[in-house]
């Protein structure tokens, strides 16, 4: 996973967010930098910083003037300042930066509202349902194989209006982009293509033949009276895609994986289904899977560091949800906890698009494997895997049906 | 004694819509299309509400949501009308004194005349 990257000799000033250390448990480097810097600083992928601190990471989520969102993947191939179309980016309104994203994101916000999230609840239910009864009869499974990574791949497939098939040949498409992000520029190219025509080819069909669906909502969408680009349309579908599937698979897992390990919240969580809506935000804070990215927009001075237009920075929420600042014993998953400001879903304007509908999907998700599963334990600790990159969860999740 | 009572407001140029409000309190709060929240009505927070509200306070990743007390609020109005009352009273005595005055002016005058 961390071919051509040598191993971290020191997390200050030598982080990599792919390197083993950090996939296997970046809790601890976070806690530590905390401490010590609390902005941390790499060479790696052409010079990227690190803020570690709640107070921190909000400066950075709110201030727009001094970093652009046009691109929030680090990787090898860092843009110049022209290589991308500022402000709309390849990805709006992620990629965006204000006014315009202001304007796309309000033409998308109605989709994504509570109410119609909430219609997508009895299809994610029937999934999840489905999911658990092919699993009858098995005594241990991977429950991050067979049940959690199926979960938000269909539910976005089914929101977009894409052919059911199609929902694996996407789980490729999202592990390349996001989580080989040290293979080489010209490799990740070949595959943005292959997604772009995926898409057009949906969208093409799409006009041919409207339908209810996500896609020919963006297809009708008008912004100042006029349609969008296909380029546009397609940027959007992709962001979904990617944001939408990676995302909450890897929050219902790292939920599973804290059930797994813990017999009480585990019991109390499957007798007691009024806990559900604080347990929910509680393991979203504790296990938050997505660090974002900025770009420095232009040269100033953050609390003592240099920061220079194009420099990375890392924007890593799940950090700013441990910081002991900001939460009481913050390493302590307490399923109860009623005053609980986490910002998994990121702050400020970029607020993640679909949260209604992760959280809509890990409540269901983690309901319906309680209803079948009360109890349940890690068959082998050791063989737990845990995504590389921006987007933290587990990947082999083998769990044993007590 | 009167009971304290409460108003929670959502700011809308600070609300992002993470719907924790509305979670807490679907009473307290309302969303529109976008999923943007507001208070419900004028805000006021019945008493069996107000852990509600608190706990929406505490729960907003935008400090977005505030919750005021209206007792002091409504104290400070009702000490302005007493005030300005008290101010329209004391006008009007002096304005009936010169009155008074002025007819015992009159009168005087008229005493003089006789």
């Amino acid at each position: 996973m961390t071919e051509g990257h040598p191993p971290v000799r020191d997390f200050a000033t030598d982080f990599d967010h792919i390197d083993p250390a950090w996939v296997a448990d970046p809790y601890p480097i976070w806690d530590d930098l905390r401490e010590r810097c609390p902005v941390a600083h790499s060479e790696r992928y052409g010079g990227v910083w690190l803020p570690v601190t709640h107070d921190l990471v909000s400066e950075v989520a709110y201030d727009t003037e001094h970093f652009t969102s046009r691109t929030v993947v680090v990787s090898e191939r860092r843009p110049g300042p022209d290589a991308l179309p500022a402000p709309i980016g390849l990805s709006p309104p992620i990629t965006s930066d204000p006014p315009y994203h202001g304007i796309i994101r309000r033409m998308l916000l109605p989709a994504f509202a509570p109410k119609p999230i909430a219609a997508l609840e009895p299809f994610t239910r029937d999934l999840c349902r489905d999911l658990l009864a092919a699993t009858a009869g098995r005594t241990s499974f991977d429950a991050a194989i067979e049940y959690t990574r199926h979960i938000p791949v269909r539910v976005i497939v089914r929101f977009l209006g894409f052919p059911p098939e199609d929902a694996d040949l996407f789980r490729g498409f999202i592990s390349l982009v996001l989580e080989q992000v040290d293979r080489p520029a010209d490799e990740r190219e070949t595959m943005f293509t292959e997604l772009d025509e995926y898409m057009d080819a949906q969208i093409a069909d799409h006009i041919a033949r409207p339908r209810e669906d996500l896609t020919s909502f963006l297809i009708e969408a008008e912004i100042d009276g006029g349609k969008l680009s296909t380029e546009h349309i397609r940027g959007s579908m992709i962001l979904l895609m990617i944001a939408g599937i990676d995302t909450t698979w890897s929050a219902i897992g790292a939920s599973l994986w804290h059930l797994a390990r813990h017999p009480g919240d585990r019991r109390r969580l499957a007798t007691e289904p009024g806990l559900m809506d604080t347990a929910v935000e509680e393991l979203l804070r504790a296990y938050a899977p997505v660090t974002m990215a900025r770009l420095v927009a232009k040269d100033f001075d953050f609390h003592g560091h240099p920061f220079k237009e194009g420099d990375w920075l890392l924007l890593p929420f799940p950090a700013a949800n441990r910081d002991p600042a900001a939460f009481e014993n913050p390493g302590q998953v307490r399923l109860d906890r009623a005053r609980n400001r986490h910002a998994a879903f990121g702050l400020g304007r970029h607020r993640c698009l679909g949260s209604n509908l992760a959280r809509m999907e890990l409540r269901v998700a983690l309901e319906e494997w309680l209803a079948r599963y009360p109890d349940f334990e890690l068959s082998d600790p050791s063989a737990v895997t845990w995504s590389a990159g921006q987007v933290r969860g587990p990947r082999a999740l083998p769990v044993t049906i007590l | 004694m009167p009971q304290a009572t409460f108003r929670v407001h959502v700011d809308p140029d600070k609300c992002q819509g993470h719907n924790r409000c509305y979670s807490v309190s679907p009473e307290l709060f309302e969303l529109d299309d976008l999923g943007m929240s507001t208070e419900a009505g004028t805000g006021l927070v019945p008493g069996r509400l107000l852990g509600q509200a608190r706990l929406a306070v505490d729960n907003c990743p935008e400090h977005a949501v505030s919750l005021t007390e209206v007792r002091a609020e409504a104290e400070v109005r009702a000490e302005a009308e007493v005030r300005a009352e008290a101010e329209v009273r004391a006008e009007a005595e002096v304005r009936a004194e010169a009155e008074v005055r002025a007819e015992a002016e009159a009168t005087a005058e008229t005493g003089v005349r006789r």
